[in-house]
């Protein structure tokens, strides 16, 4: 037993450290690792050996671990959250040091956390945005869209705080606008979905079909996607329910390439009966990402 | 059971560290430590986070499993997590201790030659 008052405010305080660690490595190890630490806390005390120095790297140590583990388990998105926020952080920095050396810069601590909170919000909206697209033209323009934003927000807010004047801040209309016509555009409204009554290829399931004008028995149940790749389609298979993300197209076949590096792909639309039951595909379906950019109508 | 990586990838030094503490038989997380610490001479000291860490990383890997939960009669009255290493544990252990042995003769073989 650590009969030492240090030795057990140290215990109780590792055991709270250790609840930090993701709930199913805590059920696994932190039972073992409270055991191991009480044991070292024993071995320092019984060398008469000082316990502050040994707690305190024993402390960070187990830090160190429970942010590997937690990052570790992080989704996607949860990691993304991370970078940039620590990179908004460090962008942070900028003016941080800056009010320490440079005369006359005086910002109050709000004003470093509205930044703050700007930097971070102009990074996710980039990062939500462009991990969805595949063409670096698109991130550009993605960015510079957001650094547009994020000058309008930046000069709207210095403008407010050195004129007295919070009407201002109606500026930010504009990029509410831009919000709203965002989410708009991302949610599909005023795109070229097909909803109801639309065709949607049997095989690669592409939602994205203008309607078929003559599909039928004779015409093949042929359509062609917004991309002008030709599909074989089902008309029985509503594009409403087609719309999953996730089931990659399959390889073109039974059509001949025209232009290959060409967008959008062009190819030649086969004869009547031509097309044998195979589903055709397009050349961007090669990531995950540009996957789920093809769908989105442009 | 163990990838096929594990036993072909270069070992982190913590994995080859409590894979050679567990080799002479199996060990509660404070006795990995000190046995970890005298096989190095004091020279490695690991702590809980690395420890239990690499040892979680070692089971998904199939390297190391628990292996009974007892008192030990040389500590106290509390009961302790054995582990033990595997099958594939001790290879992949044979196979770091190979390459380690193979870099070896090639930087003796490179000194002699250059001397």
């Amino acid at each position: 037993m650590v009969t030492n008052v240090a030795g057990r405010r140290y215990r109780t305080w590792y055991a709270m450290l250790l609840r930090l660690y993701p709930r199913t490595f805590r059920e696994r190890f932190g039972e073992g690792m409270a055991q191991t630490f009480h044991d070292l806390c024993r071995e320092h005390e019984d060398d008469r050996r000082g316990l502050f120095g040994f707690a305190l790297w024993i402390f960070c140590e187990t830090l160190a671990g429970i942010v590997r583990e937690n990052i570790m388990r992080m989704d996607q998105l949860g990691k993304t959250m991370l970078r940039v926020a620590l990179r908004a952080l460090a962008l942070l920095m900028v003016p941080l040091v800056a009010s320490r050396v440079v005369e006359g810069w005086n910002w109050p601590a709000g004003a470093f956390v509205r930044v703050y909170v700007l930097f971070f919000a102009t990074g996710m909206t980039y990062a939500l945005i462009a991990r969805r697209m595949g063409a670096w033209s698109y991130k550009v323009g993605v960015g510079v869209a957001l650094f547009a934003g994020f000058a309008l927000g930046w000069s709207t807010m210095v403008q407010t705080a050195d004129s007295g004047h919070p009407e201002r801040l109606w500026y930010l209309s504009a990029l509410a606008v831009g919000v709203v016509a965002g989410a708009a555009k991302g949610a599909g409204v005023g795109s070229y979905f097909v909803r109801d009554g639309g065709d949607a290829c049997a095989n690669c399931r592409d939602a994205a079909f203008r309607r078929s004008t003559r599909h039928g028995a004779k015409n093949g149940h042929r359509a062609r996607c917004l991309r002008g790749v030709v599909h074989r389609v089902r008309p029985a298979v509503p594009a409403r329910e087609s719309g999953e993300i996730g089931v990659r197209p399959r390889e073109i076949a039974n059509l001949s390439l025209v232009a290959k590096s060409k967008s959008p792909p062009k190819y030649v639309i086969p004869a009547e009966g031509a097309v044998r039951g195979e589903c055709i595909s397009t050349r961007w379906g090669t990531s995950e990402s540009q996957w789920r950019d093809s769908r989105r109508l442009r | 059971m163990a990838n096929k990586d594990t036993a072909q990838t270069p070992l982190t030094p913590a994995v080859l560290h409590i894979l050679l503490a567990l080799s002479t038989g199996e060990r509660h997380g404070y006795g990995i430590m000190k046995q970890v610490e005298a096989d190095s001479q004091g020279k490695v000291k690991m702590g809980p986070g690395t420890l239990y860490g690499s040892m979680r990383r070692m089971m998904e890997a199939g390297l190391i499993r628990e292996s009974d939960s007892r008192v030990d009669p040389e500590m106290d009255d509390e009961r302790r997590i054995y582990y033990e290493l595997t099958g594939a544990g001790r290879t992949a252990l044979e196979a770091e201790l190979k390459r380690y042995r193979s870099v070896v003769a090639v930087a003796e073989g490179r000194l002699a030659h250059g001397h």
